[in-house]
């Protein structure tokens, strides 16, 4: 996961911290990636 | 991908219910890239966008999340948006002929994408602040209707949001005959036999 973003008690809190599109691409495929190993884990 | 399933994988710093972004810079198309992903673990039920860019993607991305989250309101295991808090954005792009009618379109797109979600889902709360809420005509490449405008979606509101706790249109712009109308909106819910109201309004 992106050092600047913390997901906590199924919160994502960006505030005050400085984004662009590579951090939110990077960001985005981490979720993405992690949403679908989740849901394989769950299917199994 | 051996190296992916070392991974702990834990729910709750996977799965988001509530997003904060507030004062990142953000752009209008990282915003929209961000919610799509978001849409997929369909599990947001809090959005609070502040001091940021909100635009055509923008608006586009948060009404592709309502209507996902409006056609899976059967589904139990589906999270249900159930606050949205917008304010202080800086909507629309650019400097250019016309910047006036597209950020007015937008806020209205937004409103009727709201207005349906509301249909099946209604939203807790609301915060709609330091958005043009006050024009009263349509805008160019629309059918002009005068008098009709996106205080006629938040009044329907009232109507359509029993459940409605909070709603903050705070500094919208809102003409005077607009207030009365809102105002008369509130008034009937405060006579409905229901007794729904809001427990908090900011103006």
């Amino acid at each position: 996961m992106p050092a600047f973003a913390k997901i906590q008690d199924y919160e994502l809190n960006l505030s005050n911290q400085f984004v662009n599109s590579e951090t939110i691409a990077a960001l985005s495929a981490y979720i993405l990636d992690q949403t679908e190993l989740l849901n394989d884990k769950v299917s199994k | 991908m051996k190296n992916k399933e070392k991974v702990e994988l834990n729910p709750d710093q996977i799965h988001i219910k509530n997003l904060t972004i507030d004062d990142c810079g953000m752009k209008d198309a990282d915003f929209a890239a961000l919610l799509d992903v978001l849409m997929r673990q369909g599990k947001l039920k809090s959005i609070t966008y502040i001091n940021n860019e909100f635009s055509e993607q923008s608006v586009d991305a948060l009404s592709r999340i309502l209507g996902n989250s409006a056609a899976n309101c059967q589904d139990h295991h589906f999270q249900h948006l159930e606050c949205l808090k917008l304010g202080n954005l800086k909507v629309g792009s650019q400097n250019c002929p016309g910047k006036r009618e597209r950020e007015r379109k937008l806020i209205y797109d937004l409103m009727v994408a709201i207005d349906d979600y509301c249909l099946k889902n209604p939203l807790k709360r609301l915060k709609l602040q330091e958005l043009e809420l006050g024009y009263e005509v349509g805008y160019d490449g629309y059918e002009k209707t005068p008098d009709y405008s996106t205080v006629h979606y938040i009044s329907g509101q009232f109507n359509l949001n029993p459940g409605l706790l909070e709603l903050d249109i705070s500094h919208s712009k809102l003409l005077p005959r607009q207030l009365s109308s809102l105002m008369a909106a509130l008034a009937w819910q405060y006579t409905d036999a229901a007794g729904n109201s809001p427990s908090k309004m900011m103006m």
